[in-house]
């Protein structure tokens, strides 16, 4: 019906091309012009990516009634499991009914045994997103951020959708409108909760209910963590984040390197995501480390092991620092280099309010772009000096729930559901 | 198809325009003087209407000027699918679609009647075939005022470019530069497309023109708005 007024605006707006114009209706002529191709366009591209994603969709357009379920969770990736299985635990003890989709056909939440917890695996990418799109339920809770924004909509048989955080990092280094269109946020953090609130102001949107969860998966993790003693060697982790602020990205072997030289073991783990991202540079730094036996690469979905096993990490901005600092309280060195806010949320506030950057200094030491060479001198210096005080501050300070966040997230979400009856 | 058009929209106003000017002809006795009087009445007929477009014009160049910087950022950061999908998202959340820029040339189309029935109007009028008004010798031929062995040059098309290109100058005195360039360009195509038609005609444009020129100068000068859009 657009497109058929646009044309129908179009041909009238040719037919008195001989006839008077003055300056104010000129410049209204010329906006329209300018306004209808822009629409048109608009409309098109609308149009062809809608029939893209419903060919690639096909066959998933599952007109799926989850509303026998109290709820419905939705995981991108096997690596979240641990997001969402201390709150199914503790949902399946109060007996409420809950299903978990997810987009990894080995997700670990697929063998899960509860009485009252299913699963589901709903395919990967836009199959996914066509299954979601549709599905009907009470609350759909999820991790991955961009709802409404991306592929992934908002169906509209859906009364309610909540965002779980899979870590405690601020909001600044998420995608754009990251969570704009969620109705709540399980939070891990205050800082999330001021930011959200500032970026609601900012923009106008619609107050989202926010609760004071914490990091779930911490649960799970405080469980896997075994005291160890320190290496006669030390092991490092290396484990940076995915895409332009990757250390990985930015730095490539070069920060290698150093360490491999001095002869340390290397675990290098890179973030999941960097698989499928980044395959280029993984498949270069494979090729320039083949030669150093004491490099291991880490592919698990879980990092405990690994966690477990090093005595420091080196990384960037990823959230593994918080998870190997707060549960492992172990040394971290971060590499300061500038953050590119490129297409993030912190393109719209000031980098020096990300929590992250105010936090991480505490974790071990923070060290410059420009001396990632003098790597092996910081590593045995932090191990020598390296105290844990500060660490249980820092949590006290800033984490939610610390430990059995699990059972607060199940009943926050009992009480929005019993919310949403009202 | 195009006579029922022709009975819907054109010919009410067809009518009110022979209304108004055999009634000022009969008074003034003057085709002249009845053309300038038509051409005034229309104006004000239309007054209300054009300061609604002007209205939403504003409004929709405001939303626009907020969406600008957001959108900046996105065009830098992505394209394709992803540029389209974020743009969408800005869009919802300002309220705006790019279909809401043909509410702006409302102000445009409620004209276009207007015109259509003037053209028809006057350039099949009888009454003012050889009569003459001040230095034009006849109302329904262009006016071929100077003459250079064979070149003949119509003037009164020239006189309604320079008012039109004064009313733009103001009119576009607190916009920038490109739609200042546009708007001028459109005065000198609208000299070559008016340049050979009936001097009637070209008398009530370039009266509309004054009278656009009159609104232009008092709401920039008198009323002091900041700008028009």
């Amino acid at each position: 019906m657009k497109l058929f007024l646009t044309i129908f605006f179009l041909l009238i707006m040719c037919f008195p091309a001989y006839s008077y114009i003055d300056p104010g209706t000129g410049s209204m002529l010329l906006y329209a012009i300018i306004g209808i191709s822009a629409a048109l366009l608009y409309a098109f591209k609308g149009y062809f990516y809608k029939l893209k994603s419903k060919i690639t969709g096909k066959g998933y357009s599952l007109d799926s009634d989850l509303t026998e379920y109290d709820f419905v969770f939705y995981s991108e990736g096997k690596v979240y499991w641990n997001v969402f299985s201390p709150m199914l635990e503790s949902l399946d003890k109060y007996g409420k009914k809950c299903i978990y989709l997810t987009s990894s056909s080995d997700d670990p939440g697929l063998s899960y045994k509860a009485d009252n917890v299913k699963s589901k695996y709903i395919g990967e990418g836009v199959k996914a997103a066509t299954y979601l799109n549709n599905v009907k339920a009470d609350i759909v809770t999820m991790t991955t951020p961009q709802l409404d924004i991306l592929t992934l909509k908002k169906s509209k048989k859906v009364k309610h959708y909540s965002y779980v955080f899979h870590a405690p990092t601020d909001i600044g280094i998420y995608g754009k409108f990251a969570f704009d269109n969620f109705d709540s946020i399980l939070c891990v953090g205050n800082h999330q909760v001021v930011h959200i609130r500032e970026f609601e102001e900012k923009r106008g949107t619609n107050p989202k209910k926010l609760f004071e969860t914490g990091c779930t998966y911490y649960d799970v993790l405080l469980k896997k963590e075994q005291r160890t003693e320190k290496n006669q060697k030390p092991v490092i982790l290396v484990a940076p984040t995915w895409g332009d602020n990757s250390l990985l990205a930015k730095f490539g072997f070069n920060i290698l390197k150093p360490l491999l030289t001095e002869k340390y073991k290397i675990i290098l783990r890179p973030h999941p995501q960097m698989y499928i991202s980044q395959k280029k540079l993984i498949e270069e730094i494979k090729r320039e480390s083949s030669n150093y036996s004491n490099l291991v690469w880490d592919d698990k979905p879980s990092g405990e092991d690994s966690m477990n096993e090093s005595d420091i990490l080196i990384s960037d901005l990823s959230g593994i620092i918080f998870d190997y600092s707060f549960v492992f309280k172990k040394p971290v060195i971060s590499i300061d280099a500038p953050i590119i806010d490129t297409g993030l949320e912190l393109e719209d506030m000031s980098q020096d309010k990300l929590w992250e950057l105010n936090t991480r200094d505490k974790l071990g030491k923070l060290v410059k772009e420009e001396n990632i060479s003098n790597l092996p001198a910081y590593v045995e210096e932090l191990l020598m000096l390296f105290g844990k005080e500060n660490i249980e501050n820092i949590i006290e300070e800033s984490i939610y729930n610390f430990g059995k966040t699990g059972d607060v997230a199940a009943k926050q979400l009992i009480e929005l559901k019993e919310s949403l009856k009202k | 198809m195009v006579e029922i058009l022709y009975y819907i929209f054109i010919f009410p106003l067809e009518s009110g325009m022979r209304f108004v000017l055999i009634h000022t002809y009969n008074l003034f006795n003057n085709y002249g003087i009845a053309i300038i009087l038509m051409s005034l009445v229309v104006n004000i007929v239309l007054l209300p209407l054009y300061y609604l477009a002007e209205h939403w014009q504003g409004k929709e160049r405001e939303i626009r000027k907020k969406m600008q910087p957001e959108l900046d950022k996105i065009n830098n950061a992505f394209k394709g699918e992803k540029r389209y999908y974020y743009t969408k998202a800005i869009y919802k959340r300002f309220n705006y679609h790019p279909i809401n820029s043909i509410r702006v040339s409302f102000g445009f189309l409620i004209q276009v009647p207007f015109f259509v029935a003037a053209y028809h109007f006057l350039s099949h009028y009888d009454g003012i075939a050889g009569v003459s008004f001040l230095f034009i010798n006849d109302l329904s031929q262009p006016d071929r005022l100077l003459s250079f062995n064979n070149v003949v040059i119509n003037i009164l098309p020239f006189i309604m470019t320079v008012v039109n290109i004064l009313s733009a100058y103001i009119y576009t005195k607190n916009l920038g530069k490109n739609d200042k360039v546009q708007l001028w360009l459109l005065a000198l195509l609208f000299l070559l497309l008016l340049y050979n038609l009936p001097s009637a005609l070209v008398l009530y444009w370039t009266l509309n023109n004054v009278f656009s020129l009159i609104k232009n100068t008092l709401s920039v000068y008198v009323f002091k708005v900041k700008s028009l859009t």
